[in-house]
């Protein structure tokens, strides 16, 4: 479904769903649909990577969770950041930019 | 932070199966509404919405990683907890520091000498031996009436040329060697050896070479391989040592390798290595039994095979050479098994004693522990309060145990470095490997496991104290409550029960051990050894070669002697009593048949040794200057050889052959003297058959078997004028003669008691501190049972009681366990003490003298250490205790 190969996404999914995740706790199909259409529908996340993503990010500590209720009036998880999250989005930021710029500095010369 | 998500997940957890599928079926349920929003059929919609999670896929993996983040998330909390108990736990050292410093120093004695004597077990006993496959290297020995002995040159000759289970088959025989390259003889341990001994062991040398096959034959054997002891001390470590010639016994050798350090620790105690080169005519000789012989198996061989083999080899050797050998076997042991020898048993008993040692000091801090609890029970209660389970309070107090007990350890340890080497020094000499004792890997292993081993044993009846309270709201009040009231005294005595049960143990193995201390003083050694003095000297053969040199050198050493001041008497022997060395020969009373040989020590003498040592005749005479080889030869027999040949008939005129002659062609001496039987191998000893020759009738042989070494012993009450005397004497005669070995017989005496001596100081020390220990164990738990009911006894005395009542009752609750515990202190030391049974002298294991002095000094310091605090308690004003 995606118009980008897997591959494109690995790596950086955290970093998206951490950035997202600053606007407040969300449930998992909500961040999914964030990333969605803050790339203007560029990037669709399949289920298979997003949830264990997070299962993955709630382990290192960078995300917590807890029950709420949805908009369905459903009880749902509510993933949010935590400080370790914070400081681990601030160097993927960084570290993201730079390797665009250098990626940046080929392609776009050429 | 940590501690929210710990609260929220304590209160949000469920099951990772339920948290998954719900997750999962919520974001079906949103995306289907999505899918219907944008005009798909409903039935269609939840179709695609399912289809997207992969037909459980996604489900299953999820539970996989969730089941992970959990069990992380449980290691955490865990590891948070410990931390937070560790701190806790620290927390109370620091506010309770007389509490602390008495248990982590009780804890160090314990740890501290059961470490120090561990690290003594792991160097001599347990460590592998320094050279490779030491399973494999056997000491070998020639089994005559079912006795280990030597072998003879023909012997291992016979056996070389015939093993098949060995890869190497080495002889080997003690050696003086007199070093005197420049101005400073040395007397140096050596041994000569066949070129095998070294491969044998598989160390290659440090420097140089071993021996080559070729150095085996007699006239190329001037070569010589030194130890790195030797190397170090007499040649300052100088590597241009390989290929100079030193000067030994008079001759020039070629040094032509030195061994490593690490051949030092194999259990030689040689510094230096010459060839052993037998002769043709050596090698035909079967009888002269004097060569260590060792062999390394092969790899596939078992030792019952080998044993098999030099049984089998021993029957046809019988069968070749009947007339040494008819009733000769062979057979061999692990070398290093003979080399610690009963060291292996004396070491682990004492590392028991001090185990049991350890045992009563964790039984004091249990019970100091206790008695912090008792004064904690309203923190405890608190704590179960606030919702930390029984489980979480178990494990609080086990930390707090291994804190003190890693404290303990550590302060053990620092103890244990100081103490080791002031052991070590104290300790006797000849015990194998004592001296590469260290405080290595292995044995911080086994401190590490004494610290959680008594950290388990502190903890656990404390632990199991409180982890058995089903509610601790009693406790809630004025901090006297339930847990307090409810740590019954029974537990408290239990500890001080079995502490003295411990006590009793080790106390008696002590007593028995001081007892044949005692009897081993008093025992009698047969002669006036007080102001004698001896040195020996041995001659080189190469310019001593001639009987005749060598009696005219002795000659000349004893006349200067006896004529300097300070000497009283002076005599020549070949083997001092109460020294090391010597030799022994097979005496054929005349009449009896060659079965009947006595094996007895022999002693070269010249006429004046008998008043030097001052032994008493029983019967006949001393020798005279009139006994030479052209007059009567003439034998003096003690009174045990005296009675094993001739039974109660008078032994004098009667004649023995010895010490020359051939089977069949007796040689005959006539006995002129008995003299009383002399415990010429320490009083723990039984006196052996022993004989005298005078010096200058013994046959010419007879100097090759003492290789010219004699002792000279003079009388006298000025020990440094008759040292120099001696050393003036031998110096102006031959001043490349080393003197040896210059001891007091006092001096001797005192080295072989040495050993007892040692084990029983440590013996004594150990239990010494195992009953201060257990002492202060019940001082503590009658001082709190007094603190707890001092308004009981302000009652009982307000009411009349005297204070002898009172000290009876209170008393009582520490002397009863004591006698439980004394009780089975008893059994189990009868069950035990036998261990010692090979270090008793005249007494037995279970002697019951020895027993009930024991528990009586037991019952008198436990009632001592009961009475005191119960005797205070009669001192409090009843007032003051009533309005407690």
């Amino acid at each position: 479904m995606s118009r980008y190969p897997a591959d494109f996404l690995h790596g950086t999914l955290d970093a998206l769903i951490l950035k997202i995740l600053t606007g407040g706790p969300m449930h998992g199909y909500a961040i999914g649909k964030s990333i969605e259409d803050g790339t203007g529908g560029a990037l669709e996340v399949e289920e298979g990577s997003l949830y264990p993503a997070l299962y993955r990010m709630e382990k290192r500590g960078w995300l917590d969770a807890e029950w709420g209720t949805s908009e369905l009036g459903r009880r749902a998880k509510f993933y949010r950041l935590t400080r370790a999250g914070r400081q681990q989005l601030a160097s993927d930021t960084a570290a993201w930019t730079a390797f665009a710029a250098a990626v940046n500095r080929i392609l776009i010369k050429a | 932070m940590a501690l929210r998500q710990r609260l929220r997940s304590l209160i949000w957890r469920v099951p990772v199966e339920v948290e998954v599928h719900e997750e999962l079926a919520h974001h079906v349920e949103l995306r289907t509404q999505e899918l219907i929003d944008r005009g798909v059929d409903p039935i269609e919609a939840r179709a695609e919405a399912r289809r997207r999670l992969q037909d459980g896929r996604i489900e299953a993996e999820l539970t996989r990683i969730g089941r992970r983040r959990n069990d992380s998330w449980a290691r955490k909390e865990w590891l948070d907890e410990l931390k937070q108990d560790i701190s806790f736990a620290l927390r109370q050292c620091r506010t309770h520091p007389g509490f602390t410093l008495a248990a982590v120093l009780t804890l160090a004695i314990g740890i501290g000498a059961t470490t120090a004597i561990f690290s003594v077990v792991h160097a001599v006993v347990l460590k592998p031996y320094a050279y490779p496959e030491p399973d494999r290297v056997l000491l070998t020995y020639s089994i005559w009436r079912g006795n280990r002995g030597s072998w003879s040159v023909g012997n291992f000759n016979y056996f070389d040329q015939r093993l098949t289970t060995t890869t190497h088959f080495a002889a080997a025989s003690g050696v003086n060697l007199n070093l005197a390259d420049d101005d400073q003889p040395e007397r140096v341990v050596g041994r000569r050896v066949t070129h095998d001994f070294f491969p044998l062991f598989g160390i290659q040398p440090a420097l140089g070479r071993i021996f080559t096959p070729d150095e085996d034959q007699p006239g190329r054997t001037n070569v010589v391989v030194l130890s790195h002891r030797l190397w170090q001390r007499r040649f300052n470590g100088d590597r241009t040592i390989v290929g100079r010639a030193i000067r030994i016994n008079g001759e020039s050798y070629d040094v032509v390798g030195v061994m490593p350090a690490a051949f030092d620790e194999i259990g030689d105690t040689s510094e230096a290595w010459v060839p052993i080169g037998f002769t043709p005519e050596q090698l035909a000789m079967f009888d002269e039994f004097y060569l260590d012989a060792y062999a390394r198996i092969k790899p596939d061989v078992s030792m019952a095979q080998v044993n098999d083999e030099f049984a089998r080899v021993a029957h046809s050797l019988a069968a070749d050479h009947p007339d040494l050998n008819r009733e000769r076997s062979a057979g061999a042991d692990l070398w290093s098994t003979f080399h610690v020898g009963d060291y292996r048993l004396r070491l682990f008993v004492l590392l028991a004693v001090v185990g049991l040692v350890l045992l009563i000091a964790c039984g004091n801090v249990a019970n100091l522990l206790l008695a912090r609890l008792a004064a904690r029970s309203r923190e405890l209660a608190i704590r179960a309060a606030i919702g930390a389970g029984r489980g979480r309070i178990v494990r609080q107090i086990l930390t707090e145990s291994l804190v003190l007990a890693t404290f303990g350890g550590v302060a053990g340890l620092i103890l244990a470095w100081w103490a080791l080497p002031v052991l070590i020094r104290l300790a006797p000499d000849g015990v194998p490997r004592l001296t590469t004792t260290t405080l290595n890997g292995p044995v911080l292993a086994a401190a590490a496991a004494l610290v959680g081993a008594s950290a388990l044993v502190v903890g656990l009846l404390p632990a199991w104290q409180v982890g058995r309270r089903r509610s601790f709201t009693e406790d809630l009040g004025d901090g006297k409550g339930a847990l307090s009231g409810a740590m019954k005294p029974w537990m408290r005595q239990t500890l001080i029960g079995a502490q003295a049960a411990l006590v009793m143990v080790v106390l008696a193995g002590a007593a028995l051990l001081v007892r044949s201390s005692i009897n081993l003083q008093q025992e009698p050694i047969g002669f006036d050894y007080h102001g004698v003095l001896t040195a020996r000297i041995a001659l080189p053969e190469a310019q001593y070669g001639s009987p005749d040199a060598a009696r005219a050198a002795y000659r000349s050493v004893l006349e200067r002697v006896q004529t300097s001041p300070g000497v009283r008497a002076a005599a020549l022997d070949s083997q001092a009593p109460l020294t090391p060395g010597g030799g022994s020969n097979g005496l054929l009373p005349e009449g009896k048949t060659v079965g009947d040989l006595i094996q007895s020590t022999s002693h070269f003498v010249t006429p004046q040794y008998f008043s030097v040592v001052n032994t008493p005749f029983r019967s006949g005479r001393a020798f005279t200057d009139a006994d030479i080889r052209q007059a009567e030869l003439v034998m003096i027999i003690n009174e045990t050889l005296a009675r094993a040949a001739f039974g109660s008939e008078s032994a004098i005129g009667k004649r023995i052959s010895c010490c020359e002659g051939a089977p069949g062609k007796p040689h005959y001496k006539t006995v002129v003297g008995v003299v009383a039987d002399v415990k010429s191998r320490g009083p723990a000893q039984p006196a052996r058959p022993e004989f005298y020759l005078p010096l200058m009738q013994i046959p010419d042989v007879a100097w090759t078997w003492t290789g010219r070494s004699l002792v000279i012993m003079t009388r006298g009450d000025d020990v440094p004028a008759m040292t120099s005397a001696i050393r003036g004497a031998v110096k102006a005669v031959d001043s490349t003669l080393p003197v040896f070995r210059i001891w007091t017989l006092d001096e001797s005496l005192s080295r072989i008691m040495a050993q007892a001596r040692f084990n029983t100081l440590l013996m004594t020390m150990l239990a010494a501190t195992g009953l201060i220990l257990a002492a202060l164990g019940i001082y503590s738990v009658i001082a709190w049972l007094v603190a707890q009911r001092t308004r009981e006894i302000g009652v009982r005395m307000a009411l009349g009681a005297s204070a002898r009542d009172v000290i009876g009752i209170m008393s009582a609750h520490g002397v009863k366990p004591v006698v439980a515990g004394l009780a089975i202190g008893v059994v189990g030391a009868l069950a035990t003490t036998r261990l010692l049974q090979n270090q008793l002298f005249e007494v037995g294991p279970r002697d019951p003298l020895t027993l009930a002095a024991t528990a009586l000094l037991l019952l008198i310091v436990g009632g001592a250490a009961a009475a005191i605090p119960a005797w205070r308690a009669t001192t409090i004003d009843p007032s003051t205790a009533l309005r407690e």
